[in-house]
């Protein structure tokens, strides 16, 4: 089988313009792991997966992982699901916290990173580092609770910045984050970082 | 004096950045700021004068 026959019913230029872009993903939680299989699916097939974190039960709400998961780093684990969508791509992975130091050295060379973290300090300063070192950045702010997705949505703030979410839809207490919410915002991460690739800054 | 904080006009007393934080109640860790056009980084403060254009993100936690 020809990996193409993989893309046959994507819309034309879809995969071409996603092939051997390489795609720098923070955090393999409910964004990260549902964004990445979005982008393979798609076309992407050279990813940077980033994620100190291992797979527990209550991930599973809305992370692409199973019960057979849980205890197993979240990059690997997400690693071989990709793979097994497309065998051939080339899937970086690297299992370590991400900090003002590391950051720029770990998205080295690619051409758009996804913010995907779960903390509002994190998600602040890896989008802070990217942006004042020119990255192009897809961000997600404001997707708890339980309300209409349609309240979610897709904010180009600077040429190289896109901002997914309601802006204040905060999760803590009692407000928690729904597979459906997040898989919304995390499609249209994946779609946001097709739009950025190829257009200038 | 005047300033355009995402697109709206305020009054503001705010002579730099950290002041403007401040007088708004956000807190820097949670915030991507540009002034005019360009990002201040984190640990850069920047002055402010009548007229400029602040567009704040604020981050809310959830991912």
């Amino acid at each position: 089988m020809s990996i193409e026959s993989i893309f046959e019913r994507n819309p034309k230029g879809v995969r071409e313009k996603l092939k051997d872009k390489k795609i720098g993903i923070a955090g393999c939680g409910g964004l990260g792991s549902n964004l990445a299989i979005n982008l393979v699916r798609m076309g992407a097939d050279n990813l940077v997966l980033v994620d100190f974190d291992v797979i527990e039960p209550s991930n599973l709400n809305r992370q692409q992982y199973f019960q057979e998961d849980v205890g197993k780093p979240k990059v690997e684990t997400l690693k071989d699901v990709l793979l097994k969508i497309n065998p051939k791509s080339q899937i970086l992975i690297s299992k370590q916290a991400l900090n003002p130091k590391n950051i720029i050295k770990t998205f080295e060379s690619c051409e758009v990173v996804a913010e995907c973290f779960d903390l509002a300090d994190q998600k602040a300063m890896l989008v802070n580092i990217l942006l004042e070192n020119n990255f192009k950045v897809v961000a997600v702010s404001g997707i708890a609770g339980d309300q209409d997705p349609q309240d979610i949505k897709i904010n180009f703030k600077r040429p190289n910045f896109v901002l997914i979410g309601d802006e204040k839809s905060c999760c803590g207490g009692t407000i928690g984050l729904m597979s459906a919410r997040v898989s919304v915002a995390a499609a249209y991460q994946a779609w946001a970082v097709y739009k950025l690739l190829g257009d200038r800054v | 004096m005047k300033l355009i904080i995402n697109g709206k006009e305020k009054e503001s007393k705010s002579k730099n950045i950290q002041e403007l934080i401040n007088e708004l109640s956000l807190h820097r860790g949670n915030i991507v700021i540009e002034l005019n056009g360009q990002i201040i980084p984190r640990e850069e403060n920047a002055s402010l004068k009548d007229k400029d254009r602040v567009e704040i993100v604020s981050f809310v936690g959830g991912g």
